[in-house]
C-alpha cells in the first residue's frame, strides 16, 4: 500500500491523515466495528501482521480511552515482520506469523491468558501466479487461525483479510467448523476493484474432541490434521482427486453506504 | 436445460519439459505436446479437475504432473493420446514445490511447500515422509535432486532469503546458504553435482559449490526477479527467465564464474515461468503468463548459417585488392551472387560467395565521395549517383555476377542531387532525382531492364514540404514518402497534374515505406507506410478520385521504423532499430525474429531479400568493416501456440453482426495497455490474432463494437476512443482511431468506467459516459464531422460509478447508472436528448451549450456493494429490466415500468444473494433463449433460467480461466458462443439440450 499519488487524492488517506493514523487501514478496522461492535467490552487482543500499525492505534484508543480505570488486565500485542514505531499500551514484536515459534512467544506475552479478539489484516508478497498467490495467503489466515484456537476464548472474535479467489469457499467452510458464524465483509474503506475483504467470525466453538497442540516441527496442514474442519488429511495413501466441502459466506457491506467510496478519485 | 462446452483455452503456461521429439507444456490444467521440430500440435490432455500443472518430471515412459496440492502419474502414451486424464489425478494435503521419481523409478518424491517430502509409490500409497528438524516456515521453491538410490538431495529456498540443502535419506542438513536477499525462487543442482544454482527477489544469480559449500559468483543482469534457473549443456551454462520477459543465457567459467552470453525478449508482457533446453539442439522452449510457447535457437549462427561474416581490409588485400588509407565503404547492394560495395575513392567491387573472393568491377572518379548507392535485386541491377547528378546503372548476370551492361549518364535538368531513389515494377525501372533547391522540378528516370537505356523522362514540380524519403511505383503512380509524416502521389500520364497531398499522416518526421499492399475492385488500393518515429499505417487511396482513408495505424512498443511488409505466412514484419540494435519483429504474433547488435541507425545499412522466401541479408557498415548478417528461414517453427495477452483481459466484445473468416471478429481489452482485434474459429475455438493495438496509455477498463463497424474502447485517463473497422480487405481486418473523446482537463486522471450508446440515423450515436468521480456526462457524436459534442453533464453523489444504459422505452429515453453503491439510479432524460435527435443530427454548427443534468429521479438499493456489470431488456412498450450483477455475490433482476404519467418506477424482482463464492464480474443474456451467464471470481459460469422471471439455476461449470473477470456472447440461431476473459481466454459453445 505505497503512497502513491492515488492514495494522496484519496479521501480516507486525508482523513487518516487529520485523525492521526499511519495508514488508511484503520477505516476498515472502525468500519468492521462499527457494524459488529466487536471490541466493545474487549480487553485482551492480539494484532497480527500488523505493520505500520494503524489497527494497533484502533485498539489502543479503544482499550484505553480515558475512562477506563482499570488498565491492569488489558492487553495489545502486535506482530509484524516489519519493525513498527511504538504504539501506546501496545506490545510490539518483530516476528514471522506462519512459525510456530512466534505463536508460544505471543502466547508468553498474555501469561496463559486468552484473548477476546484475533485480528490479521496480513498480506504476503505477490508472484503473479494466481493460485500460488491464493495459497500463500490462505496459509497466512490459516497461521492467525493456529494461533487463534490455542488462545481465543470461547465465544471471541477473529478477523482476517481475504481475497476472494477461486478457494475462498473452501476457507469459509473451514471457518464455519470453528465458529457460530462467518461473514464476509467489505468495508467502503476498502476498494471496490480490489479483491480484498475481512471474514469476520463470530463465537468462537471449536469441536469438543479436538485440543490444538503447537509444535515447532509440524507445519500449519499438520496443526489442523486432528481437526475435523474438512481440510484434506494424509492418511497411508493420497487420496484421489475430491472436493473439499466449499460454503458461500453471508456478505455484508460495512462503513454505511453514505461513507466516502474508496474507489472515487477526484 | 442447457450444454456447455468449452472449445479452446489460453492462458498462462508455468511449465515446459522437452522430451524426445516432443515439447510437454503445462498450459492451465492441461498438458499441451507439440512436435518441436515441425511445430505440430499432437496433443492437448486435461490433468487436472481444477489445479493448473506447475511442474513435469519424466522417466521412462512415466510422466510425473504437479501442480497446486495435485499430482498425476501417466505414461507419455495416455498424454499422446487420451483428451483427459483427470482420472488420475491424487491429492495432496500441502502444496507440491516440486515431484521427481526415484532413482529406479518405482516412487516418486515430492517436496511440500513446508519442506518435507512425501515418498510414496507410484499408485500414491505413502512409504514415509521426510523432513529436517524445525524448518517448518513457508517455501516458494525448491526441487528434488535424485542421483541414485542412495544419494537424493532436497534443495529448498525459503522466503527468508535462505537455501537449505538436505540429504532425502539421512534428513540432515548440509547446507544453509544465506547470501540472497528476500525469496528464493528458484534452487537446482547440477547434475554432475558440482553446483548449486539459486535466483531470487534479488534478481541475482549465485553459484555455490556443493562440496565446499563456497559461493562462487554472483551474477547480474536481469532487471526484475528471476523464476527458473536450469542447468544444461553438460552443467557448462545455465538458462534463466525472469518477470523481465527475456531468458538469457550463461556461462560457467572453470573457476565457477557466471558471466552473461545472450539474452533474448522471448515474451512481451510480464513473466516468462517455464524454460528448458534441448542441449543437443541448443533450443530453448518458454512459457509464460501471455500463453505463448516461444522457441528460441540459441545457436541461429551455427546451425542455419545465420553467421555474421566481416570482411576485414586484409581480405581485401588477399584477394589483390587495395583499400588506400581512408578509403572507407559508401554503399553496397545484395544480388544473386553475393555483393556489390562501392568505395570513397571511386571503386566498385564485387564480392561472389560462392567462391568467397572479392574483385573490382569498376573504378569511377565519378564515385568517389558522395555516392548514394540502390538497385533492384529482380532484376540484378545496381544504380549509383553521386550529388552532381552523374548516374551509373550496372546489371550482372544473376549466377556468376559478370558485368552485363553499364551506362553512365549525366542528368541537366537539376543542379545538384541530394537523393536518389529506385523503384521498380512489372518491367519498369524509375529512378527518382531530387534537388535541395525548391524551384527545380523532382525528376524521374525510366529504363529499359535489359539495355538500361534510359527510355523516359518524368518532371514534376515539387509540392512545399517535398523531400523524397522512400518510393513506390504502382500503375499509373508514384508515390513518394516525405518528410513531416507526408506522401504524395505523382500521375505519370500526366505530369501537369498537381500531384496528390497526403500531409501529416502521422505524428512524427521521415516517412521510411510506402509499399503496396492490395486493390479492390472499387479501384481502392491499400498501401503499408512506416515512420522513422515508430508508427506504421495502412492507407486506402484512390488516387483518380484523389481521395485516401487511413484504414489502421499503430505505434511500435519502442524503437525506430525502417519498414514493414506481409511475409508468406499472412504475418505483419516490421523491423527497425532500438538504440544500437538493428531488430525484426513478427507484429501480428508479437514476437521478435531477430536482432543484431550493429550499432543503431545512424551507420550505413541495408536489409535485402535473400532470393528464399523467409530469408534475409542484413549488410552494415561498423567499425569501417563491411558486416553481412545471414537470417535465414528457420529449421524450427519460433512459436509453438501463439497466446493472447499477458495480463488481465478487461472487456470482451464480439462483431457479430457478420461472421468473419470461419468465426467471429472480437476485441480484448487488458490491463497490459493493449486492445487486440482477433477472430476466433466457429468450430475449433481457435484464436487468431490480427493486430495489438498500443495508442491507450493506461489499463483498459471497456471495450465494446456498437455496430458492425464501430467499436470504442475506454480506459484511466479519460480515454474513450472510437475505432472504425473495416474488414473489406483480403490481407485482414484494419481497425483505426476515428476519434477521442475530449477530456475534462489538460492533466485528466478520471478513470471512464462504463458508456453505452443508442444508434441515430446517419451513423450518428447517443454515448452516455459515466467516471469515477461520480460525474456523469451524455455526448452527441456526429458522423459527418466526426465530433462528440456534449449534451448533458452532471453527476449522481461522490461514489465511483460501474455502469451506465442507455435505455430507449416508449419514446422516452433513460439513463441508468449503477454506482459503487449498489444502487439503480435512473434519470428520464427525454427532454434532452429527443429534442436533439433530429436537430443536433442535421446541424452542427454552434455546438451549444451541454445542460445540467438535474438529480436523480428515483433510485433503488440492488446490491450491498458495487454493481459489477449491467444488462437491461425492454419487455415491454412500458417496461423493462435490469440485470445485475455484484461484488456482494449476488445476481438481481429489477423491473421498471412507465406508469400512465409517464413516470419511471423500479423494484427488484427477484435477487440471488449466493449467486457466487466470491465477486460476480460479469453478466450476458442470451437473446433466443431466455439464459442469463453469469461468470464469477470463484472460477465458476453459472447459466441460470429467467423465462419465467426468476433466477432458475440450470448449470454451473468451473472455468480454466483465473481471475474471471468479462465475458462476451455471440447469439447464433440454435447456439451461442460464450467467450470468458481474466488471465487468459477462453472459448465455449452453449446449447440446448432436448
Ligand atoms: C496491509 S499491511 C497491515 C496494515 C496494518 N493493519 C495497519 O493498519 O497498519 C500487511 C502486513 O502484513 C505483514 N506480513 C506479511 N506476512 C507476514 C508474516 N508471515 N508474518 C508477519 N507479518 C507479515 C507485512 O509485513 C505487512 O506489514
Amino acid at each position: 500500500m505505497g503512497k502513491s499519488s492515488k492514495d494522496k487524492r484519496d479521501l480516507y488517506y486525508r482523513k487518516a491523515k487529520e485523525e492521526g493514523y499511519r495508514a488508511r487501514s484503520a477505516f476498515k478496522l472502525l468500519q468492521l466495528d462499527e457494524h459488529f461492535h466487536f471490541l466493545d467490552n474487549v480487553t485482551r487482543v492480539v494484532d497480527l501482521c500488523a505493520a505500520p500499525g494503524s489497527w494497533s492505534q484502533v485498539l489502543s484508543r479503544r482499550l484505553f480511552d480515558e475512562s477506563t480505570s482499570d488498565t491492569s488486565s488489558k492487553r495489545i500485542v502486535a506482530v509484524d515482520l516489519q519493525p513498527m514505531f511504538p504504539i501506546d499500551h501496545v506490545t510490539t514484536l518483530q516476528a514471522d506469523i506462519t512459525h510456530p515459534r512466534t505463536l508460544n512467544k505471543i502466547m508468553e506475552l498474555f501469561e496463559g491468558e486468552k484473548a477476546d479478539f484475533v485480528c490479521s489484516d496480513g498480506a504476503p508478497d505477490v508472484t503473479g501466479l494466481h493460485d500460488l498467490d491464493e495459497y500463500v495467503q490462505q496459509q497466512l489466515i490459516l497461521s492467525a487461525l493456529q494461533l487463534t484456537t490455542c488462545m481465543l476464548r470461547k465465544g471471541g472474535v477473529f478477523v482476517a483479510k481475504i481475497f476472494r479467489g477461486r478457494d475462498i469457499d473452501m476457507l469459509y467452510s473451514q471457518l464455519g467448523f470453528l465458529f457460530d458464524r462467518v461473514v464476509c465483509a467489505k468495508p467502503r474503506a476498502s476498494r471496490g476493484t480490489s479483491l480484498e475483504s475481512f471474514v469476520v467470525c463470530l463465537g468462537y466453538n471449536p469441536p469438543a474432541h479436538w485440543t490444538p497442540k503447537l509444535d515447532v516441527n509440524a507445519s500449519i496442514e499438520d496443526f489442523f490434521q486432528g481437526c475435523d474442519i474438512g481440510r484434506l488429511t494424509l492418511d497411508d495413501k493420497l487420496p484421489s482427486y475430491t472436493e473439499e466441502p466449499r460454503d458461500i459466506a453471508e456478505f455484508l457491506s460495512c462503513g454505511g453506504l453514505g461513507s466516502f467510496d474508496s474507489d472515487a478519485t477526484y | 436445460m442447457v450444454q456447455l462446452d468449452y472449445l479452446s483455452h489460453y492462458g498462462p503456461s508455468i511449465c515446459v519439459k522437452f522430451f524426445e521429439r516432443f515439447v510437454l507444456a503445462g498450459y492451465g490444467p492441461f498438458i499441451h505436446v507439440y512436435d518441436y521440430k515441425t511445430g505440430e500440435l499432437l496433443n492437448i490432455a486435461r490433468i487436472f479437475n481444477r489445479n493448473k500443472v506447475h511442474g513435469i518430471s519424466v522417466k521412462g515412459d512415466h510422466i510425473l504432473a504437479y501442480g497446486a496440492r495435485s499430482l498425476s502419474v501417466i505414461t507419455i502414451q495416455n498424454v499422446l493420446e487420451q483428451r483427459t486424464l483427470i482420472n488420475f489425478e491424487k491429492n495432496c494435503h500441502e502444496w507440491i514445490i516440486d515431484a521427481e521419481f526415484s532413482a529406479s523409478g518405482e516412487s516418486i518424491f515430492l517436496l511440500t511447500s513446508y519442506n518435507k517430502v512425501i515418498c510414496c509409490s507410484l499408485d500414491g500409497t505413502v512409504d514415509g515422509i521426510k523432513a529436517v528438524f524445525g524448518e517448518r516456515s513457508i517455501l516458494y521453491s525448491g526441487s528434488i535432486k535424485v542421483f541414485d538410490d542412495e544419494r537424493v538431495y532436497v534443495n529448498a529456498g525459503t522466503v527468508m532469503g535462505g537455501v537449505i540443502i538436505w540429504d532425502l535419506f539421512s534428513e540432515e542438513k548440509i547446507y544453509n546458504f544465506t547470501g540472497h536477499e528476500g525469496s528464493i525462487f528458484y534452487v537446482t543442482l547440477s547434475d554432475d553435482g558440482k553446483y548449486i544454482a539459486t535466483c531470487s527477489d534479488d534478481r541475482s544469480i549465485k553459484l555455490w559449490n556443493m562440496d565446499t559449500g563456497e559461493l562462487m559468483s554472483t551474477a547480474w543482469g536481469h532487471t526484475a526477479r528471476i523464476w527458473n534457473l536450469q542447468f544444461f549443456d553438460n552443467d557448462k551454462k545455465l538458462v534463466s527467465v525472469s518477470e523481465d520477459c527475456t531468458c538469457r543465457v550463461w556461462d560457467i567459467m572453470d573457476n565457477g564464474v557466471v558471466k552473461q552470453r545472450d539474452a533474448y525478449e522471448v515474451h512481451l508482457t510480464k513473466n516468462v515461468w517455464g524454460v528448458d533446453v534441448q542441449s543437443s539442439e541448443m533450443i530453448a522452449v518458454t512459457s509464460g503468463n501471455d500463453g505463448t510457447l516461444k522457441l528460441t535457437d540459441l545457436k541461429p549462427l551455427d546451425r542455419n548459417g545465420d553467421e555474421v561474416h566481416v570482411f576485414l581490409r586484409n581480405d581485401f588485400e588477399l584477394d589483390g585488392l587495395k583499400l588506400e588509407v581512408g578509403e572507407i565503404f559508401k554503399g553496397f547492394f545484395w544480388l544473386k551472387f553475393g555483393l556489390i560495395a562501392v568505395t570513397s575513392h571511386g571503386q566498385v567491387l564485387r564480392y561472389n560467395q560462392i567462391t568467397s573472393r572479392w574483385n573490382a568491377v569498376l573504378q569511377d572518379e565519378k564515385l568517389s565521395s558522395y555516392t548514394m548507392t540502390s538497385g533492384v535485386q529482380d532484376i540484378d541491377t545496381v544504380v549509383f549517383c553521386n550529388n552532381n547528378c552523374d548516374l551509373i546503372l550496372m546489371k550482372f548476370q544473376r549466377g556468376n555476377g559478370h558485368l552485363l551492361s553499364k551506362v553512365s549518364l549525366h542528368v541537366e535538368e537539376i543542379s545538384k542531387c541530394t537523393n536518389c531513389l529506385v523503384a521498380f515494377e512489372e518491367n519498369r525501372l524509375l529512378v527518382t532525382l531530387e534537388s535541395p533547391k525548391p524551384s527545380d522540378n523532382f525528376l524521374c528516370l525510366q529504363f529499359d531492364v535489359d539495355s538500361l537505356e534510359m527510355c523516359n523522362k518524368y518532371q514534376w514540380k515539387k509540392p512545399s514540404g517535398f523531400f523524397s524519403s522512400s518510393l513506390c511505383v504502382w500503375n499509373d503512380y508514384l508515390i513518394v514518402g516525405s518528410k513531416l509524416g507526408s506522401m504524395f502521389v505523382f500521375t505519370f500520364s500526366n505530369p501537369q497534374y498537381d500531384a496528390l497531398m497526403l500531409r501529416r499522416l502521422c505524428p512524427g518526421d521521415t516517412i521510411t515505406s510506402v509499399k503496396f499492399v492490395e486493390t479492390l475492385p472499387n479501384g481502392e488500393s491499400l498501401f503499408s507506410i512506416t515512420n522513422r518515429d515508430g508508427y506504421y499505417l495502412f492507407l486506402s487511396i484512390n488516387v483518380p478520385e484523389r481521395r485516401y482513408k487511413i484504414v489502421h495505424s499503430n505505434k511500435i512498443s519502442k524503437g525506430f521504423l525502417e519498414g514493414a511488409f506481409y511475409n508468406e505466412d499472412g504475418d505483419y514484419i516490421v523491423y527497425g532499430f532500438k538504440s544500437d540494435h538493428f531488430y525484426m519483429f513478427n507484429e501480428t504474433k508479437q514476437f521478435e525474429i531477430m536482432s543484431e547488435l550493429c550499432g543503431g541507425a545512424h551507420r550505413q545499412w541495408k536489409l535485402f531479400k535473400n532470393f528464399i522466401p523467409g530469408e534475409y541479408v542484413l549488410v552494415y557498415v561498423k567499425a569501417g568493416n563491411i558486416h553481412l548478417r545471414r537470417v535465414h528461414q528457420r529449421n524450427i517453427p519460433q512459436t509453438l501456440v501463439d497466446g493472447t495477452h499477458g495480463r488481465e483481459i478487461r472487456d470482451l466484445s464480439i462483431r457479430g453482426s457478420h461472421p468473419y473468416r470461419n468465426g467471429y471478429l472480437f476485441c480484448s481489452a487488458s490491463e497490459d495497455t493493449t486492445i487486440k482485434l482477433a477472430v476466433f474459429e466457429r468450430e475449433s475455438g481457435i484464436i487468431k490474432n490480427f493486430w495489438t493495438q498500443r495508442k491507450h496509455t493506461s489499463g483498459l477498463q471497456r471495450c465494446k463494437f456498437i455496430s458492425d463497424k464501430y467499436m470504442i474502447s475506454s480506459a484511466a485517463r479519460e480515454e474513450l476512443y472510437l475505432w472504425e473497422l473495416n474488414t473489406q480487405f483480403s490481407t485482414g481486418p484494419y481497425m483505426n482511431l476515428l476519434k477521442e473523446l475530449p477530456p475534462s482537463s489538460k492533466n485528466p486522471d478520471l478513470r471512464i468506467m462504463d458508456f453505452d450508446y443508442k444508434m441515430l440515423d446517419n451513423g450518428n450515436f447517443l454515448l452516455a459516459t459515466v467516471y469515477s468521480d461520480s460525474a456523469i456526462k451524455v455526448w452527441i457524436y456526429n458522423s459527418k464531422t466526426n465530433e462528440f459534442n456534449l449534451l448533458i453533464q452532471g453527476r449522481y453523489e461522490t461514489c465511483c460509478l460501474l455502469n451506465v444504459a442507455l435505455i430507449h422505452l416508449h419514446e422516452r429515453d433513460i439513463l441508468l447508472v449503477g454506482p459503487t453503491d449498489g444502487h439503480l439510479v435512473y434519470w428520464d432524460i427525454s427532454k434532452y436528448s429527443l429534442f436533439h435527435f433530429s436537430e443536433v443530427a442535421n446541424d452542427q454548427e454552434g455546438a451549444e451549450e451541454s445542460h445540467l443534468l438535474p438529480k436523480y429521479d428515483g433510485r433503488i438499493l440492488v446490491h450491498k456493494a458495487g454493481i459489477k456489470d449491467l444488462a437491461v431488456r425492454v419487455t415491454s412498450g412500458a417496461c423493462f429490466k435490469a440485470y445485475t450483477v455484484g461484488d456482494d455475490n449476488a445476481v438481481a433482476i429489477s423491473t421498471f415500468s412507465l406508469n400512465t404519467a409517464g413516470f419511471v418506477s423500479g423494484a427488484v424482482s427477484c435477487l440471488e444473494d449466493r449467486g457466487g463464492a466470491s465477486t460476480i464480474t460479469s453478466l450476458d443474456l442470451i437473446e433466443q433463449s431466455d439464459k442469463l451467464i453469469t461468470t464469477s471470481v470463484d472460477q465458476n459460469v453459472r447459466v441460470y433460467d429467467i423465462s419465467s422471471d426468476g433466477l432458475i439455476l440450470e448449470l454451473k461449470t468451473y472455468t480454466t480461466i483465473a481471475d474471471t473477470g468479462c465475458s462476451a456472447v455471440l447469439n447464433e440461431s440454435d447456439k451461442a458462443f460464450l467467450l470468458i476473459g481474466g488471465v487468459g481466454l477462453s472459448v465455449a459453445k452453449l446449447t440446448k439440450l432436448r
